[in-house]
């Protein structure tokens, strides 16, 4: 079976349509689609703010009703009314699909999150387009259109549309509980330093938040990759890499080439400390990686050994120069992994050690516990560690969405181009209506046939392309 | 099992495949022979799987700190992918095409030694993140195929030997792409709730993926709803691939880019 035949001739046959006069299609759907932008930036512009967000609960609860309520009575009272059927097919959605598009590329394009100091652009918000009005309305009207969609082709529900049904509602859910779930989201950070119990957080704003738990640091923990080493131009301040050969990790008995020198490590200790003109391992506060370089001039056969480090927040960095303008130096090295181990007190009477590790957030108390960060002029020897704590009622919601996606995904790949022929014998019987047949926009023109009045469908599709 | 071996590993592994895809494009002739086919595929399959669970055996932790380990498990899925499209929609070339791409960062791993100590920074290191590289590597694969369709079916109108097949194939390519370019974003909304706090966080990254997403959704409705609009379709599923290349490597030259999260 060919699903990809054309959807019939009347189409193409009939005259002309006035705008607005019913049943609508696309060129009402990317009107309608255009106004909401203007109007979104009127707004915008008359009002101005540091831009919308959404209301916490309950209200939040009660506009997800009503989402679905308006969409819900619109199909139970005036099914065959032509402006709720036709906000219920393709045309409306890719109106709406395009106001978004629009609003998303504008947030692809500009700088989000900073002013970006030009007055009308500001102004309008495009600094900020996810809590604009313009976004603000692209997106309602995108899931008003995705929901009335979604209840037209599910009541009466058919085995089927298992499918569809996943795709479209998980889609609205995952937004709609995603931007309302927003008025519900906690974010604070916890700073906490050794000893210390802290039990509040600070959000963005600089609030001090209370928390049903308290965290007590016991160490901040930090592996990092062994330092790498290479050669540093004086003029210009940076390394000289011109190869994988130019910058190596550094371990005891290496030896190799760089930028016209002979190099072997000779000793490398990860932590050690800086005494007289030598390193010794040690392990404390603000040691630091130390290794002793031999290197000899691949040419002029000149030898230099000596010590070098990048140093600590209280070590002093140390290069070794190998001749005018170079020198071999150390580069500080990258983290591995870092925690916080620390003791966790909850509001129920919990009391027990636990780890916090970027990538592994612990949960407790409805609240998610992240590792955040850390002093960075102290690196591995940071006195704190910056706890940031989330509290996403919603998240379930938002999860369940894509559970829902992930499942229409993998029903996607499965079925693949077969859906497109599931949708015609569906669409015909769902618009059996006698207007249907006149509609432009309505997918019930789309036919199964392999051929219309007489013609091979492939042939017919020659004639169309070209 | 250590990494000493992986040379071996790999030419086994690239020598059964190579034979399971040669096998396959052989049975074209006698369907009967495809059985072969089946056993070279998941006998190479046998031998990665066996590499994977020594190296996580003597790592003592899963093989996925650095990026040469995580180059493992490309090489590693690429293929069973490729397999299930194969199965299910009886396309060699795609079966072919992903073993293809498996044996590169496989042979990147086996040419060049010294990366597999390569850092992968602390918030890289997660379970998520090599199925959401995976998956999007396939879904780019693919649609970076259906892209090339859509310019054949636009050469083929313009000299009028318009063919029906090339439509489907390009519908089909897009139907399959595009669920794994949604299995990629959820996969990484995930992955972001677990490393950085939240699964969505507008960053530049995201914001071109969705809209590359996006595109690919408005060419899917656009073929269900009108399938006699084949040439803006056509010209749809053209663009959606220049906003899937701003995505993939242009975002990074963008003024909305400053300060991205996103480094790779
Ligand atoms: C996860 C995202 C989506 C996927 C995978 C998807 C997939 C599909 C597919 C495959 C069809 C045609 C076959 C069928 O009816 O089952 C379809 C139809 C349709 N989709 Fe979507 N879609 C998605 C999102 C949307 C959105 C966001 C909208 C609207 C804003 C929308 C509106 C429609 C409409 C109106 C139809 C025609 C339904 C009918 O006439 O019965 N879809 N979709």
């Amino acid at each position: 079976m060919e699903p990809f035949t054309s959807n019939g001739r009347k189409n193409r046959i009939k005259p002309r349509k006035t705008v607005w006069l019913f049943p609508w299609g696309y060129t009402e759907a990317f009107l309608i689609a255009a106004a909401l932008l203007l109007v979104g930036f009127a707004l915008e512009w008359v009002t101005p703010g540091d831009g919308l967000s959404a209301p916490s609960w309950p209200w939040n609860g009660v506009i997800w009703v009503v989402l679905l309520l308006i969409p819900l009575l619109l199909h139970i009272t005036m099914p065959q009314n032509p402006i709720v059927r036709w906000m219920s097919q393709v045309p409306a959605s890719m109106g709406a699909i395009a106001a978004v598009t629009f609003s998303v590329l504008l947030m692809g394009l500009f700088l989000q999150g900073q002013p970006s100091g030009i007055g009308w652009m500001d102004r309008l918000g495009l600094s900020r387009m996810a809590s604009s009005w313009p976004f603000l309305l692209s997106i309602s009207w995108f899931l008003f259109v995705l929901v009335m969609t979604t209840i037209r082709r599910s009541i009466p529900f058919r085995g089927r549309n298992i499918g569809f049904l996943l795709n479209h509602l998980g889609l609205w859910i995952v937004i709609a509980g995603g931007i309302l779930g927003s008025g519900d989201l906690l974010r604070v950070t916890m700073t906490l330093s050794e000893g210390q119990t802290v039990w509040y957080g600070t959000d963005r704003d600089g609030r001090t938040v209370e928390l049903p738990l308290a965290l007590e640091l016991h160490r901040f923990h930090m592996e990092e990759y062994p330092p790498k080493m290479g050669v540093l131009s004086h003029e210009t301040g940076g390394l000289i890499i011109r190869g994988e050969q130019d910058l190596v990790e550094i371990e005891r008995g290496r030896k190799g080439h760089m930028s016209g020198w002979d190099y072997e490590i000779l000793q490398f200790f990860a932590e050690s400390a800086r005494i007289e003109d030598r390193f010794e391992p040690l392990h404390d506060i603000g040691a630091a990686p130390a290794a002793q370089i031999r290197a000899v001039h691949a040419e002029r056969g000149d030898t230099v050994t000596g010590w070098i480090t990048c140093g600590s927040f209280n070590m002093k960095h140390q290069f070794l120069e190998l001749e005018e303008g170079r020198a071999m130096a150390m580069t500080v090295p990258q983290s591995k992994r870092y925690m916080s181990l620390a003791r966790l007190y909850t509001q129920s009477g919990d009391n027990r050690m636990i780890d916090i590790e970027v990538n592994h957030p612990y949960s407790a108390e409805g609240w998610k516990l992240y590792q955040f960060s850390y002093d960075d002029r102290f690196g591995k020897w940071s006195p704190i560690s910056i706890i940031e704590a989330i509290r996403d009622p919603w998240l379930p919601v938002v999860y369940t969405g894509f559970i829902m996606m992930l499942l229409g995904a993998v029903y996607l790949f499965w079925l693949g181009k077969d859906i497109g022929t599931e949708l015609t014998q569906n669409t015909d019987e769902v618009d059996s209506a006698p207007d249907a047949q006149d509609s432009p926009g309505s997918s019930g023109s789309a036919t199964n046939e392999k051929e219309v009045s007489g013609q091979p469908a492939e042939a017919r599709l020659k004639t169309e392309i070209s | 099992m250590t990494w000493t071996v992986f040379p071996t590993v790999f030419a086994l592994s690239t020598a059964l495949w190579g034979a399971a895809v040669a096998v396959v494009y052989l049975a074209r002739l006698k369907p009967r022979a495809e059985i072969l086919g089946h056993l070279f595929f998941w006998a190479g399959m046998a031998v990665m799987t066996i590499f994977i669970l020594g190296l996580w055996g003597s790592l003592d932790r899963p093989p996925m700190r650095t990026l040469g380990e995580t180059r493992l498990w490309y090489g590693f899925f690429m293929p069973l992918i490729g397999y299930l499209t194969w199965r299910r929609w009886q396309l060699a070339w795609v079966l072919a095409y992903s073993i293809l791409m498996a044996v590169v960062f496989l042979g990147i791993n086996v040419l060049n030694p010294d990366v597999h100590d390569r850092a992968l920074m602390p918030a890289l290191q997660s379970v998520w993140f090599v199925p959401h590289v995976i998956v999007y590597i396939f879904a780019y694969a693919l649609l970076a195929v259906s892209a090339i369709v859509a310019v054949k079916a636009l050469y083929e109108g313009r000299s009028g030997q318009f063919r029906l097949k090339t439509l489907t194939l390009a519908d089909n390519m897009v139907y399959i792409g595009f669920a794994f370019l949604t299995l990629g974003l959820i996969f990484g909304a995930i992955w972001g709730k677990e490393a950085w706090g939240h699964y969505w966080n507008w960053d530049p990254k995201e914001v071109w993926a969705l809209l590359t997403w996006i595109v690919y959704l408005a060419y899917i409705h656009i073929r269900a709803h009108r399938s006699d609009l084949v040439r803006p379709a056509m010209w749809t599923l053209a663009l959606a691939f220049v906003v899937l290349m701003v995505c993939w490597f242009g975002v990074n030259y963008l003024p909305s880019a400053q300060g991205s999260i996103h480094t790779y």
